[in-house]
């Protein structure tokens, strides 16, 4: 462990500052709360949210694990492990069921969570409607009156002119019948998977210094309209490693002629799966 | 009773936080501190903990106990917090009298909810009072709590508390070791 700093880095005001809105966050579900965002010796895009809010929760005796679309040894994910292993010694993992807290950049593990864990979701832009409406102050207001006509009017215009809704991921959803979140940019096939789930969910954007949560039993419900129901990705080939037919597959080209093979985006998955199918 | 806070400050207040985070997130379930903290019966070891883990310069605290001048020197002397005299300003307060009106806390904006009171109220029992029925997000299917010492309109007070969401107040209930947390979103049912 380096020394010179604090223990998970941020002093400890700032980690009592984070505390004290995650707390908010968790009895407002779904409500963006602002914090002091502080700058992390990373670039903003790069999980700086999601580290300060793993920063400010995680102990000794926490495992950690930390997935990059699914995999557990990107780039990101490896970086922020090490860095984590750097600033805290504490244990890591690359299995799902064995963490005690997991960080993830777009992608919800395919093994269910419990209660007794908690996912750390990196986000790059909080709000669902900013694409609709640029300004803050406004986009405060329609959360704060609950007027979200404006999704509604998009997601119509989507299925009126394409037939279906095309927002593949980051599909908003609505918490606890009240505010509309981003889901980060999960694919729409996680989405059900945040309905009722049994561990914490919080979520870190950095350089929008925003932190907001889902606690465990919530109900989280994609929008969609009655003769338009939400639907998942599905595919019709299975994972070419493992088998499996029920995990978010990959598409990636594996030669100049351009053959494509699907694999599981969760390695985890795919290595366990492997494992109990030999 | 000599603190100024823990003394491994980073660790106990990691470990209490995580405590606190749990209850905020299974609504009705009662925990206990990891560290006993003695206070000379001024207050309980589970609020002592609270106010070692989340009060700091930052945070300003609205007292209403008896014992009020005793606890103002707990806070200030270990955390450097602010009390302050209006309970409508205040970022957390702590009461010990049984009567209490949650209308005259700081319950946010429509705009900004988060910036709103934590009652912590400190009763006499958990388990043994009247039971309640609660349900609400962190609760599989519904949740029975029974604390003593709320006042005579509470249920009412709490169905208000209810009612204007996504404002209002968010409790703490307090005895001896224990602690469980009532956020604003926990509808009482009975």
């Amino acid at each position: 462990m380096k020394t010179g700093f604090n223990f998970a880095y941020l002093d400890e005001a700032t980690k009592r500052m984070i505390r004290r809105k995650i707390l908010k966050a968790v009895c407002i579900p779904g409500y963006q709360c602002p914090f002091g965002g502080r700058e992390m010796p990373l670039a903003y895009g790069w999980g700086t949210g999601g580290i300060q809010v793993t920063a400010s929760i995680i102990g000794k005796q926490d495992i950690l694990k930390v997935i990059d679309q699914g995999a557990d040894d990107t780039t990101n994910a490896v970086s922020i492990k090490n860095f984590f292993k750097r600033v805290c010694n504490i244990m890591t993992t690359d299995r799902t069921a064995e963490a005690s807290l997991i960080q993830t950049r777009h992608r919800i593990p395919e093994t269910t969570l419990n209660k007794d864990q908690i996912i750390v979701y990196q986000v790059p832009q909080p709000e669902p409607l900013r694409k609709l409406e640029p300004k803050e102050k406004e986009t405060r207001k329609l959360h704060a009156y609950k007027e979200y006509a404006l999704m509604h009017v998009k997601l119509y215009e989507e299925i009126s002119q394409f037939g279906s809704v095309i927002k593949t991921w980051a599909y908003p959803v609505e918490t606890n019948n009240r505010y509309i979140t981003d889901p980060t940019p999960i694919p729409k096939f996680d989405n059900p998977k945040m309905n009722n789930m049994e561990a914490l969910q919080l979520f870190g954007a950095g350089r929008e210094k925003r932190i907001y949560a889902i606690p465990p039993y919530t109900k989280v419900k994609s929008l969609d309209f009655d003769d338009h129901p939400f639907e998942i990705q599905t595919w019709d080939e299975c994972c070419s490693i493992c088998g499996s037919t029920k995990s978010y597959l990959d598409e990636i080209i594996i030669n100049n002629e351009g053959k494509k093979n699907f694999i599981c985006s969760d390695t985890d998955f795919c290595k366990s799966n492997l494992e109990k199918n030999k | 009773m000599e603190y100024i806070g823990y003394q491994d400050q980073t660790h106990s207040s990691q470990n209490m936080f995580r405590t606190i985070l749990k209850a905020t997130s299974f609504p009705g379930s009662i925990f206990t501190v990891p560290e006993n903290l003695e206070t000379d019966n001024v207050l309980y070891s589970s609020t002592a903990n609270i106010i070692f883990t989340l009060f700091d310069i930052d945070t300003k605290i609205f007292i209403d106990s008896e014992k009020i001048s005793k606890i103002q020197n707990f806070i200030t002397f270990n955390t450097n917090a602010n009390c302050i005299e209006k309970s409508n300003h205040c970022d957390f307060a702590i009461i010990q009298n049984k009567e209490f009106n949650i209308e005259n806390f700081n319950l946010g904006s429509d705009e900004y909810p988060d910036n709103s009171s934590t009652i912590i109220i400190e009763v006499e029992d958990l388990i043994n009072g009247e039971e309640l029925i609660i349900e609400g997000p962190g609760i599989e299917k519904t949740k029975s709590i029974s604390p003593t010492n709320l006042p005579k309109n509470f249920q009412s007070q709490w169905q208000n508390n209810n009612f204007i969401f996504p404002r209002g107040v968010d409790l703490i209930l307090t005895c001896k070791d224990d602690f469980f947390c009532l956020p604003r979103t926990s509808k009482v049912l009975k």
